[in-house]
Parts: C-alpha cells; sequence; structure tokens
C-alpha cells in the first residue's frame, strides 16, 4: 500500500475548530457545568482517535462492509425501543460500562456508507423500483428514530435519503416527485399521531406555538447574538449565559454565546471555516478516484452543513426546527464521535486516492 | 478522479446550495450583529439590569449623653405571591399554619382570593423568621416570599414617650420626634442599577437583600436626660396618685439654652404630648409677667405700697382673695399672690399694654418647640377683654396657656430679660458627623435686664418667706411663683376644682434651670400651688443636684 498520508489542510482545520469549540464551551460552561467541558475534551480526544485511526483504514472495506454496519447499528436501534424509557420519557440511549450513547447518531455514517455502496454497485437510479428500495433503507431508521421520539435526528436521515436520490437518479423528475409525494404524505401520516404528540410536534416545528417556553429562548438569543455587536463582549464575558438567561448553552444555543463574546468577526470566522471545510470535502470529493469515494465524501459534507445551517438557522429564528448539535462546539459525545468518525472516513477517501482497487 | 460526470455536477451544484443557504444566514447574522446590536444592546442591558431601590435602616434617636432611645432591627416579614398559578392546596394549607402557627382558617382569610400580593405575617424576628424560611423550603413552597422590614425598638418602654412618639407598621413616624423627624430618620432612598440574572423577578431576592446597604446611618441627639426624664416620670406618677389628681406634668429646661431636659406627663401617652398640647388657664402664675409689664412701663416700682381688704369689685362684680392682705409693697403683692394687689397693677395699664406684654412673652403663640401638636393657648385680643376680663387676666384668668409657654416665659425672668426658643433636640447625625446643631436661638428682648432682676427679686421672696416656701432647696436660692388655678367650665368655675402649679427656676445667682410643676384637679385635700405644687418643684431640683451637682456647667 502506497500512502501518501493525511490531508493536512483539512486536519489542520478540525484541530482549530475542535480548539474553538472547546474554548467556546469551557466559557459556556463556567459557573455550574464545567464537567460537561471534561466530559467533552474526553470525547473530543476519543473523536481524534477514532479518526485518525479511520483514515488509515481502507474506505473500501468498510463501504464493502457496510450492510453489516447498517444492520447493526438498526439492531442497536431497535434495542433502544424495548429499553425502559429514560429521563423525559424518552427511549435514545444504551449505556454500556456507565456511558451513555445515542446509536440514532451512528445510523448517520452507517446510512452514508450503505448508499455509497448501494449507488456506486448500481450505477444509476432508474425507475420508481429503485427509488422505493433506495427509500426504505432510510424510511425504517427513520421511522424507529421517530418513535423514540427524536424527529430532529429523523429528519436528518430522511435528508440523506434524498441527498442520495438527488445526486444518483437518472430523470430529476423522480427526485422532485419523491420530495412532493413525501411532503404529500405528513397529512397522512399526521392522522397517525397520537394528541400528545401532536402538540408535541407543533410545538416542535412551530416555538410561537409555546410562546414563553421556545419563544422566548429565540428571543434571548437574538439578544446574545446582537449584545456582541461586531467585536464581541470578550471571552468569558457573555453576560447573558453567565446570568442565565440564555437557554441550552452548552448544546443548542452554544452559537450565541461565541456570538455574544466574539462578536461579529468571531460569527464571521467561524462561518468561513465550516465552509472551508465543506469545500475541503468537496475537494476530496472531487479527488477521489471512484464513486464510493465520491459518494461518501459528498454524504458526510452535506451532514455536516444539515447540522450547521439547522443550528444556526434556528437559533437566528428562521427556521421553526428544534436544534442539531453545532459540530465541534455543541456537547454530545456520540454525536462527536459520530462527526469525528465521518471525518476519518473522508480522510481515508484523501490517503487512497491514488489506489488501485484490489 | 471522478469520472461520472452527473453526480459530479450534480454534487457540485449541493455545494453551490449550501454556500448559498451559508449566505443567508450570514446576512441575517450581520442584520442582528451589526444592525440591530445597539437596539438589542439596550435590551440586553435592561435585561441584565434592575432597579434596586435601597432604603436606609431608620435612624437612631439618641439623649444628650448618647444613650439609644429609639433604634430599628432588621425583621423578616412573609408574603404570599403566588407564581403562574401554583397555590395552596387543603393539605399544604393546614401544614403551612402549623408552620406559622395560626388556624388554617386564619391564614386562608389572609391569602383571600389568592392571586394577589397580600402579607401573611409582618415583623418577625431573624431566628424565627429562617425557622419558617428552611421549612417552606423543605416543602418546596413557591408562592411566599420573605422581605426584610425593619421594627422599631425603645429599650426604655414608656419613659419619654410623648416626646419620642412612634412609628407606624410600614415605618413611618406618626407622633413625637418620630413624626417631625421623619425625613430625616427615614433617610435617603438610593436607586441603583443591579446585576440581575435570570432567576431575580421584581420582587427583591435574598440576594438583593443581602447587598451592603448604601444609604448613610442617622442618628437624632435629643436633648433630654434620659436618667432625669425616667425620674421625673416616677415622681410626677406618684405625685399624682398621691394627690388623688387626674393627670399632670412636669418641664425642667436648660436656662441657658433652652433645652428641654425633661418633659414628663402623667398619665403617659405616645401620641398626645400633654406639655404642649394641653391647654389651661394659668392662675397666679401669671403674675410675675404681669408686673414685669408694669415695672418695665414705668407704672409701678418695688416699693409701691397696696391694700388688700380681702376683695376687690370692679364693673359691679366682687373678685375675693385668699385673705385680707392687708398692706403689702409690690414684692408682698408676688410673694403672697395677692389678686386685689394685682388687680389695681393692671389697671395703672391699658388693655393694650398688658396684651403686648403677654404676646412678648410667648403667650398666645407657638413656642416652636421641635415636637408635634404644640398649641397656642387662648390670648384673646384687648378689644375683647369684656367686663372683669380687663383686668382678671392679672390673675391668669381668661386667658389659657400650655406648660411649654409658661416655662419658656420664666426663663425670660432667668436670663433677664431675653426669650429663647424651646428644643428638644440637638443635633443631626449623618454616619457619625454632625450635620445640623440646634444652637440656643433668642427670639427677642421682652423686658430690660433691670426689670427682669426685680422681678427676680420678688419670686426669691416668694420662696423664702411667701406662698412658695415649701419649693426651697436645701443650699441654693430659688425663685418661683405658686400657682392655684381655678378651672372653668361651661358656666363659670368649677367648684372644688383647681389646677396646681409651681413654675421656678434655680439657682438663682446663675440660673441653670427652669421648671414647671403642674398638678390637675388633685382631689386629696391638699391644693394650693403652695402645698401640691412646691414640694414637688423641691424634689425635682433636688434630683437635678445630685444628677450634676451645684456648680458645674453640665
Amino acid at each position: 500500500m502506497r500512502l501518501r498520508g493525511l490531508d493536512q489542510f483539512l486536519v489542520g482545520l478540525v484541530l482549530l475548530l475542535l480548539l474553538l469549540g472547546m474554548l467556546n464551551l469551557y466559557s459556556a460552561t463556567q459557573g455550574e457545568k464545567e464537567v460537561y467541558f471534561y466530559r467533552q475534551l474526553i470525547w473530543n480526544v476519543m473523536g481524534l482517535i477514532f479518526c485518525f485511526s479511520l483514515s488509515f483504514y481502507d474506505y473500501h472495506r468498510l463501504v464493502k462492509g457496510s450492510k453489516f454496519i447498517y444492520a447493526f447499528v438498526l439492531l442497536l436501534l431497535l434495542f433502544t425501543l424495548v429499553l425502559e424509557r429514560g429521563a423525559g420519557g424518552a427511549k435514545r440511549w444504551i449505556t454500556l460500562f456507565g456511558i451513555s450513547f445515542q446509536p440514532s447518531e451512528f445510523m448517520k455514517p452507517a446510512l452514508i456508507l450503505l448508499y455509497s455502496r448501494l449507488l456506486s454497485v448500481k450505477g444509476s437510479i432508474d425507475g420508481w423500483k429503485d427509488v422505493l428500495e433506495l427509500s426504505l433503507y432510510s424510511l425504517i431508521p427513520a421511522l424507529v428514530i421517530a418513535k423514540q421520539p427524536d424527529l430532529g435526528t429523523s429528519a436528518v436521515i430522511l435528508f440523506i435519503f434524498f441527498l442520495y436520490l438527488f445526486l444518483s437518479v437518472s430523470h430529476l423528475r423522480h427526485f422532485f416527485l419523491s420530495l412532493l409525494a413525501s411532503l404529500g404524505s405528513i397529512p397522512i401520516f399526521w392522522e397517525f399521531l397520537k394528541d400528545y404528540q401532536k402538540r408535541r410536534l407543533l410545538v416542535f416545528l412551530d416555538p410561537e406555538y409555546d410562546p414563553l417556553g421556545a419563544g422566548y429562548n429565540l428571543l434571548q438569543a437574538k439578544i446574545s447574538l446582537g449584545a456582541g455587536g461586531i467585536f464581541g463582549a470578550g471571552f468569558l464575558r457573555g453576560l447573558q449565559h453567565r446570568l442565565r438567561f440564555l437557554p441550552e448553552h452548552h448544546t443548542d444555543f452554544v452559537f450565541c454565546v461565541w456570538g455574544e463574546e466574539f462578536g461579529f468577526l468571531g460569527t464571521s470566522l467561524l462561518l468561513l471555516l465550516y465552509s472551508l471545510l465543506l469545500w475541503r470535502m468537496y475537494h476530496i470529493a472531487l479527488l477521489s478516484k471512484d464513486k464510493e469515494g465520491f459518494y461518501l465524501v459528498s454524504g458526510v459534507l452535506s451532514i455536516f452543513f444539515l447540522h450547521i445551517f439547522v443550528n444556526v438557522a434556528m437559533t437566528l429564528g428562521l427556521i421553526p426546527v428544534k436544534g442539531l448539535p453545532l459540530p465541534f462546539f455543541s456537547y454530545g459525545g456520540s454525536v462527536s464521535l459520530s462527526f469525528m468518525a465521518s471525518l476519518g472516513m473522508v480522510l481515508s477517501v484523501y490517503r487512497h486516492r491514488f489506489l488501485r482497487e484490489s | 478522479m471522478v469520472s461520472d460526470k452527473k453526480i459530479v455536477k450534480r454534487g457540485t451544484f449541493v455545494l453551490i446550495v449550501h454556500f448559498f443557504l451559508f449566505g443567508i444566514v450570514g446576512a441575517h447574522i450581520f442584520t442582528l450583529q451589526v444592525l440591530e446590536a445597539e437596539m438589542l444592546r439596550s435590551y440586553a442591558w435592561r435585561e441584565h439590569n434592575a432597579l434596586i431601590t435601597f432604603s436606609p435602616r431608620r435612624g437612631e434617636i439618641l439623649d444628650r449623653r448618647g444613650k439609644v432611645l429609639a433604634f430599628s432591627v432588621p425583621n423578616y416579614s412573609i408574603y404570599y405571591y403566588p407564581v403562574g398559578g401554583e397555590g395552596l392546596d387543603k393539605d399544604k394549607l393546614r401544614k403551612v399554619s402549623e408552620i406559622l402557627s395560626m388556624t388554617p382558617e386564619e391564614l386562608e382569610n389572609r391569602i383571600g382570593e389568592g392571586k394577589r400580593f397580600v402579607w401573611i405575617i409582618r415583623k418577625l424576628p431573624k431566628e424565627r423568621a429562617e425557622e419558617i424560611r428552611s421549612k417552606f423550603r423543605e416543602m418546596k413552597l413557591r408562592c411566599f416570599g420573605f422581605v426584610e422590614e425593619d421594627r422599631r425598638f425603645y429599650p426604655n418602654d414608656e419613659v419619654a414617650s410623648n416626646i419620642l412618639g412612634f412609628t407606624g407598621i410600614d415605618d413611618q413616624g406618626l407622633a413625637g420626634i418620630e413624626y417631625v423627624y421623619e425625613d430625616f430618620l427615614k433617610g435617603d432612598k438610593k436607586e441603583v442599577f443591579l446585576r440581575r440574572d435570570a432567576g431575580g423577578g421584581a420582587i427583591p431576592d435574598e440576594k438583593i437583600l443581602e447587598l451592603p446597604v448604601l444609604v448613610s446611618r442617622r442618628e437624632i441627639v435629643l436633648t433630654i436626660d434620659i436618667n432625669l426624664q425616667a425620674l421625673c416620670e416616677e415622681l410626677l406618677k406618684k405625685k399624682v396618685l398621691e394627690n388623688k389628681a387626674k393627670g399632670g406634668c412636669l418641664v425642667v429646661l436648660d436656662s441657658k439654652t433652652a433645652e428641654v431636659m425633661a418633659m414628663a406627663v402623667y398619665p403617659p401617652s405616645r401620641d398626645r404630648n400633654a406639655a404642649i398640647s394641653w391647654v389651661f388657664e394659668p392662675g397666679s402664675v401669671i403674675k410675675p409677667f404681669v408686673v414685669a409689664a408694669a415695672l418695665e412701663e414705668g407704672v409701678a416700682h418695688p416699693n409701691m405700697s397696696f391694700f388688700c381688704p380681702g376683695s376687690i369689685t370692679y364693673m359691679g362684680k366682687k373678685i375675693g382673695d385668699t385673705k385680707a392682705h392687708g398692706s403689702l409693697d409690690l414684692s408682698g403683692v408676688v410673694s403672697e399672690s395677692c389678686n386685689v394687689g394685682m388687680i389695681n397693677l393692671a389697671l395703672r395699664m391699658s388693655p393694650e399694654v398688658i396684651y403686648k406684654y403677654f404676646l412678648g412673652f410667648g403667650f398666645g403663640e407657638h413656642t416652636n418647640i421641635d415636637l408635634p401638636g404644640e398649641e397656642r393657648g387662648i390670648l384673646r385680643a384687648p378689644d375683647q377683654w369684656y367686663g372683669v376680663g380687663r383686668v382678671v387676666v392679672a390673675i391668669g384668668q381668661g386667658i389659657s396657656v400650655t406648660g411649654i409657654q409658661l416655662v419658656s416665659a420664666m426663663n425670660v425672668i432667668a436670663n433677664k430679660g431675653v426669650l429663647l426658643r424651646p428644643h428638644v433636640v440637638s443635633e443631626l447625625r449623618s454616619d457619625g458627623k454632625v450635620v445640623y446643631r440646634v444652637s440656643r436661638k433668642e427670639i427677642r428682648r421682652v423686658i430690660s435686664f433691670e426689670t427682669a432682676k426685680l422681678v427676680e427679686d420678688m419670686l426669691l421672696s416668694v420662696v423664702e418667706k411667701g406662698t412658695g416656701k415649701k419649693a426651697a432647696i436645701p443650699g441654693v436660692r430659688v425663685a418661683g411663683k405658686t400657682g392655684t388655678a381655678q378651672v372653668p367650665g361651661k358656666e363659670g368655675y368649677r367648684k372644688g376644682e383647681y389646677l396646681s402649679l409651681f413654675l421656678g427656676y434655680f439657682p438663682v445667682e446663675s440660673p441653670r434651670w427652669v421648671i414647671l410643676i403642674v398638678i390637675d384637679t388633685p382631689m386629696g385635700g391638699e391644693y394650693y400651688g403652695g402645698e401640691v405644687a412646691a414640694p414637688i418643684f423641691s424634689e425635682v431640683g433636688q434630683i437635678l443636684l445630685n444628677l450634676y451637682g451645684a456648680g458645674v456647667e453640665n
């Protein structure tokens, strides 16, 4: 095997983002939740090890074994349903050796691998039969995850399907009709929901539905960003989160902590770094020598984009959907590992870009 | 490189869409952080800062030697204020009422509808409040709150209560010094913007209460000597009871400064001070001032002789005397308190002149002592002195005065002609620094030094050989005047009802104390001023000498 080493640009970018993320989390957890900072530190170290290990591992082998990986994660997902309900009635977690993790987070890379495999073998998606077959692979986990209930992650899973459909479908009308059909099925789906689920979904989709809860949060998020102004209040000086006005400031609204302390300059820098990340992954996708690599990197790229976009847009009140974690910034173990594993696969595509398929 | 042109094109398109959406997000961030930053920043400021009003602890009242007469201690009040509709169920109501040691019905009544802010208990001692608070915490009750409120304490209980007054439940002065100096004692509120977190509501919570008080500590120093005051109150009470009287008052004034050193009333009252608000006809104690007027006007001289047959008829009305005094000089008229002599003296002056001197000595007007509720007395204009009214003013009838007016007028003689403004406050202090000192204030010269001296000689003879012998104090020379005033009723004077008075000062060589004794309606047999009031004067004098010594300035 000839190895051309790591993509130093991407690795450097990721390390810089992780550093900024930890800096921000340190500020966000000051005073009451310092433990989350240290936990995240451990998660990140584990994530980096995971990431580098995967970068050496030939992605073709992962893609080949994707059915098993997918099946394994799906099994874990089903397992959460039979487990007893955790705090808040959600059944998202599996606890192993005292560490809880969310299988749903790992469904994202598993699904990317599976689609990369299926689509590169198939060549292209030509008929409705292909579309239906493709959709089933995400519909099943999406329903299970929706049942947990974690509608956000469920939506991400469906997003992955549409992404791959768009990339691979021969005739774009298949893509648009599928999209229309799924949007049209929402009212039917709605009928199957119980009242409390409907209510939950309404709140979930429309924060105005719960003005004192989510509306207040959104207002505080906007105030945080505005209070930062152009130059920001300075590191550790964000009053909005220190005085506890900003809710969930170590997870959903972590971007506001950054925005208040480092201002418009800080948020612009962050968006620039994220854009560079996407751009670099696009570059790697183009460099990859086969469709597997291209599909794999494209999937990871879009997953990163989706999380960044949804998180920030929610913070700004642009979309009425509950937050997805902000990569490198939000606290979360499983999600960090999932992101780092995805990046590891991207690095593997880069490393193996000149090799012939054996 | 990937060979499939189609998926590369679509991938590129996806990336472009991503960047486009990033662009929208970026534009919104620009709007918030640059265009709307000013507005949002001011919103944040309003959110992070709460306007807190600091009320200083109510000032202390001290006596002339710095003993504390009134002070405030922090107490805690419990209020009920349901947030978000969280109220009490029956079970909780019962438990809470147990903790507060009241019946469930009582508690329910106080809470009422249970939607508005209501006080449950006001001003509990700290320990008790802490106990209740910890029990409420255990029960996780959120509809009750605690606020620090001060409670006023008067360590000497009722002593000087007529001077100190009292405060209401909301710490506002309602009588006495508490009322007059309300603004000073209350102090200036300070409004401060304080950082608050998302938990801090509009009602001040514990954190805010624990912040340092940013306002000044105030003190009022009185001219009262609380030891003397206590002794005087005790003595007055004893004498009133002994003489089966209705009540009385006793005032001790520092002659040189017109500082009130003691002002006892009986029965004691926090909301009415009889020494300044009780209006009565003075009787014979008015005589020295009429004599002073006559001497000052030159219509009389000390060696002038009078003859008293026991009564005098004026405008068809007979005015009696205690006895037929026979031949008297002016000094004798005063020392024997001869009514006939006084009326003859009054006839030598026009009513206007007498009126002018009465006004001069401060009758008919406020002394402006710094206490609330002072009366002016009744001094009619001379054109309304009908009939015998023209002459009986000279023996203290048809004119009404207050105790403080009498003391103040007598102090004119002691001060050799000058009227001073009496006062009970000597200093106002803020954080230990004197911010205002009440100094000796001359109102006017009423009579000449020589006239005052002549009157003083006559007042000496009252005690040395006249009606006021029992006012004598061993070792010092005393000047004074007795009074036995008839009490006016609906139809003429009441039979057998008298005020027994003595008004004097000592030591005559250098007067230090002016003292007034009034015993209201003694029914124990004796009622003459010389019999009832004069001995009390003597006792007070001896108390003063014991406390302060004879010669040394206090």
